[in-house]
């Protein structure tokens, strides 16, 4: 996984509000995204970045939800009663309903600590390019036939190419048919078996553990962080299924 | 607003004694309103009066006792000295000097005035006059008449004959008469007479006038007034009886500690006589003919008598008042004290005779019941059969079974209520409580229910605390991670920071890179901290599906296979067929599997194959891994799966030594089977689950 690179135009310098705290994590992730040139406005607490949000434009957050006086949670609700500014919860709390609770609460996207600096990078990009490209203020304008999308991925069934929060992925034709096929019908779950199938066109006796290394190679492609994939996820013991984003 | 009648004792006297007076005092003037009725209430003339009546009475009999003595004189008959003696007072009393009474008694054939108050014109000052004709001697001979009635005297004719006491025949009337001078007898004597409206001399006419002249309405007011003030003070009385005013509550003093019915016998006796001997006193000074210390002497006495009969009543009602304050009213009589002795009585026999039958075994009570059942019956369907109408006996047939009956019902139900309780508490769910209120004909079940509810209840709290306990630990666990986990976040950012500076050097390069390696190894034990903990106290929520266990490992080869070639294994599986299927949840199975295959990837030597197998016996799925370790496993397969324990030689290598632990807390979260061996260095981990 590297990070992408984005040109500094599109960046356009973007105000991110890290609240956090523990101090010594608002400056280390304050130096990680000064250095990819965003504006920085610390906060401390829930109160604070309400604050914040309210006297300054911001395009992004990184909250906290363990937090003094207002937590991360209803931090994100009060926010969320007039705004939708992507924000991305750090939470130490990595069971599920935790993770449930953020996301039904009105968050995009959650990181749990402790995380990798690399992999904050990359979400706080994709988050801000689907806000400003994808989101809110402009339409997109490729809505022509062909283009499957979900969530940052776009796949062009015509001209064989994938993006995923609008930069380009190589992908082998296998690669390529199995994402295609996923993203058709998204939420549905494919046994391996099927997959071979429809892929392979062939019978799937003695396929073996090919399908699971081909979906594997795409995740490591077009997901973020590999491991807790977004888009591919593993349904275990049933199959893979295209979460819908 | 609530009055306070707490009052010293003396005003409680001062109100008593007047209360007494005022009764007195509406007893008398009631007499005197009834007296004084017609003048007060009737508006009758004087001359109707009924005191005016009494007074022509008084003098006429006095009047007719003066001519009985002079018609003696006139026929002759010699008078005794006390028979002159009264007759000079009767004529002298009845002089106009001494009364107003005025009469003539004139000789009925002649009209010769025999007897006048004052000659002819004696009733010259009278109104009305008032007039009667009177025969004296047989009337006067009644007590010595005999009667006699028979044919051979009169001539076949019926008649009395009055003789006198010496014989003498006086009257012969015919027929059965008792009153002669009716019948045969001529009036001899005209009476006439009447009251002078002068009322000159000072009699009770005169007195009568006056009093009836004045009459005091006012007494009839005193009379209303009296009888108010008794109320009024009984019922003050009544409101501060039992009160002290140095006590709060209420107080029974010695009387009223007297049982009550005791209490008011004794009372009611002597009210009763008291008032027996006023009224006779009352009578007696009526009737009695001396005006002077007598009459008023008796007079005194029946008042007297009365007013301790006020004074009795009074203090019985006091006394009852308290009573009532106290709640002692019925409690202590000696009625009461005798009922509930008998009460106590038969209770404790009823309870001696269900002591005795406690104490026979189970099984005689049982037999016992039984035989007496039965001979209930028995001895109900013999009458039955015998007497010539069975209507009764079939009635008492009919209720003893019915009642039998209900009661077999009764035992049924609430055994069966004991039943599924003993359910609930299997079933588990011990917080459910019998109500043993109503379980009082049967209290060998009662105290089966009760002994039940004690055991469910000790078994709720057992499993409350230990979910207590558990809740705890799993609290403490996620707290101390996230204190753990933020700290490290900060090690980690800093780590990858120093790496991108440009640090001279190879030595602070190299121990950045040891930083870097040890902080990453701290998050991953971190997080199997949580994992294991939560696993091993089952804190974790399992969602069972029907899962292909061979498109699970398939998934699972295809994640793993790119580290299997860096680690340069060799993986030969072996799968059934057909696809297996079990019910488990997939995240938590693939964590087993993933567990196992990372041990392998770790600690297997390298250039070594690593079998996988699948079986599936006896509907258990059985998932075998076998590989080589690189280092020599010097301690026992059981203590592998301890928490935190890995070979010696390995500690230095990536890996919590949680992994084991991990994966036999989930397959047994699951209902599943995990099995280590070890022999020499093969290791071989053995995961078994229930075929769906």
């Amino acid at each position: 996984m590297g990070s992408v690179k984005i040109p500094k135009d599109v960046i356009d310098m973007y105000n991110i509000l890290i609240c956090d705290d523990d101090k010594d994590i608002v400056s280390a992730l304050n130096i990680y995204l000064q250095a990819e040139g965003y504006n920085t406005f610390p906060a401390y607490d829930g109160n604070q970045a309400l604050k914040v949000v309210e006297e300054n434009e911001i395009h992004l957050i990184l909250m906290d939800v363990m937090m003094p006086h207002l937590d991360g949670i209803h931090a994100t609700a009060r926010l969320r009663e007039k705004s939708n500014v992507p924000i991305i919860l750090l939470t130490a709390k990595s069971e599920d309903n935790d993770k449930v609770l953020g996301l039904n609460i009105g968050a995009d996207d959650y990181v749990t600590k402790p995380f990798n600096p690399m992999e904050v990078m990359a979400r706080v990009k994709s988050q801000l390019r689907r806000y400003t490209s994808l989101g809110g203020q402009q339409k997109p304008e490729e809505e022509e036939s062909g283009a499957l999308r979900n969530g940052g991925i776009t796949l062009e069934d015509a001209t064989k190419t994938v993006t995923v929060d609008g930069e380009p992925v190589r992908l082998t034709p296998i690669e390529f048919d199995i994402l295609h096929l996923l993203m058709t019908s998204p939420g549905k779950v494919f046994s391996t078996d099927q997959i071979y199938e429809l892929v392979w066109h062939d019978q799937a006796y003695g396929a073996e553990n090919t399908v699971a290394v081909h979906i594997r190679h795409i995740r490591e492609k077009i997901e973020i962080d590999p491991a807790n994939p977004r888009y591919i996820k593993v349904v275990w013991g049933l199959g893979y299924k295209m979460e819908k984003v | 607003m609530k009055q306070d009648f707490r009052s010293h004792a003396l005003v409680k006297a001062l109100v008593l004694l007047l209360s007494v007076a005022c009764a007195v005092g509406a007893l008398f003037s009631w007499i005197y309103c009834a007296y004084h009725w017609d003048s007060l209430f009737n508006n009758e003339t004087y001359a109707s009066s009924a005191m005016w009546y009494q007074g022509m009475q008084g003098r006429y009999s006095h009047l007719m006792s003066a001519l009985d003595i002079y018609d003696q004189i006139r026929r002759g008959e010699k008078l005794g000295y006390l028979q002159e003696k009264n007759y000079n007072v009767y004529l002298s009393n009845l002089s106009p000097e001494q009364t107003n009474f005025r009469y003539i008694i004139r000789d009925n054939a002649t009209g010769e005035i025999l007897l006048s108050s004052a000659g002819e014109d004696s009733l010259a000052g009278v109104g009305d006059i008032w007039q009667s004709l009177r025969t004296i001697g047989p009337d006067y001979l009644e007590y010595s008449y005999r009667t006699y009635y028979g044919p051979e005297d009169t001539g076949g004719e019926d008649y009395t004959i009055f003789y006198d006491d010496d014989g003498n025949i006086i009257l012969q009337v015919p027929g059965n008469v008792s009153r002669p001078y009716m019948e045969g007898a001529t009036y001899r004597y005209a009476v006439e007479y009447g009251v002078d409206a002068q009322l000159a001399a000072d009699d009770e006419f005169r007195a009568a006038w006056n009093s009836f002249t004045k009459g005091n309405i006012q007494v009839l007011y005193l009379a209303i007034g009296c009888t108010a003030g008794v109320l009024v003070f009984t019922v003050f009385l009544m409101c501060c009886a039992g009160r002290r005013p140095e006590a709060e509550t209420f107080t029974l003093n010695w009387s009223d500690r007297i049982p009550y019915d005791l209490y008011l016998f004794a009372i009611g006796f002597a009210i009763i006589m008291l008032l027996g001997c006023s009224v006779e006193w009352a009578t007696r000074a009526y009737w009695t003919f001396s005006d002077t210390g007598d009459r008023f002497l008796l007079n005194g006495m029946s008042a007297l008598c009365f007013t301790a009969a006020a004074a009795l009543v009074e203090a019985g009602l006091m006394s009852t008042a308290t009573r009532i304050k106290c709640r002692t009213l019925l409690r202590n009589t000696v009625t009461w004290k005798f009922l509930a002795w008998c009460g106590r009585f038969l209770r404790r026999f009823w309870r001696d005779l269900c002591a005795a039958l406690a104490g026979l075994p189970i099984t005689y009570r049982t037999i016992f019941f039984f035989l007496g059942y039965l001979v209930l019956n028995a001895f109900l369907a013999a009458g039955l059969f015998r007497s010539g109408n069975g209507g009764f006996y079939f009635l008492c047939l009919l209720g003893v079974n019915t009642v039998v009956l209900a009661l077999m019902c009764r035992y049924t139900l609430q055994w069966d209520q004991v039943r599924s309780k003993a359910q609930d508490i299997v079933s588990g769910q011990p917080d459910t409580v019998i109500d043993t209120g109503n379980m009082t004909w049967f209290p060998a079940l009662r105290q089966h229910a009760g002994a039940l509810n004690d055991l469910g209840g000790a078994i709720n709290t057992a499993v409350e605390e230990r979910l207590k306990s558990e809740r705890m630990k799993a609290e403490l666990i996620t707290n101390v991670s996230h204190d753990l986990k933020t700290p490290l976040t900060s090690i980690i950012n800093y780590v990858d920071l120093l790496k991108k500076e440009d640090i001279e050097g190879e030595k602070a390069k190299e121990y950045i890179d040891v930083l870097d390696r040890k902080s990453q190894r701290l998050k991953k034990l971190t997080e199997d901290l949580v994992e294991a903990s939560k696993a091993s106290t089952g804190t974790l929520t399992v969602n069972p599906e029907r899962l292909g266990m061979g498109q699970l490992v398939d998934q699972a080869l295809g994640e793993y296979s790119a580290k299997f070639e860096d680690a340069g294994l060799t993986l030969v599986s072996a799968l059934p067929e057909a696809e297996v299927y079990v019910t488990a949840d997939g995240r938590h199975l693939w964590r087993i599997i993933d567990n196992l295959l990372g041990n392998c990837v770790k600690y297997a030597m390298p250039g070594t194959r690593v079998y996988l197998d699948m079986t599936v016996w006896d509907s258990w799925v059985t998932l075998s891994l076998k590989n080589i370790s690189a280092q020599q496993l010097n301690i026992p397969a059981d203590q592998l799966m301890e928490r935190f324990v890995r070979g010696d030689e390995s500690r230095t290598t990536e890996g919590s030594g949680l992994g084991l632990s991990i994966a036999r807390s989930l397959t047994e979260l699951q209902g599943g089977r995990f099995r280590l061996e070890v022999d020499g260095d093969l290791f071989k981990a053995v995961v078994s689950l229930p075929q769906a």
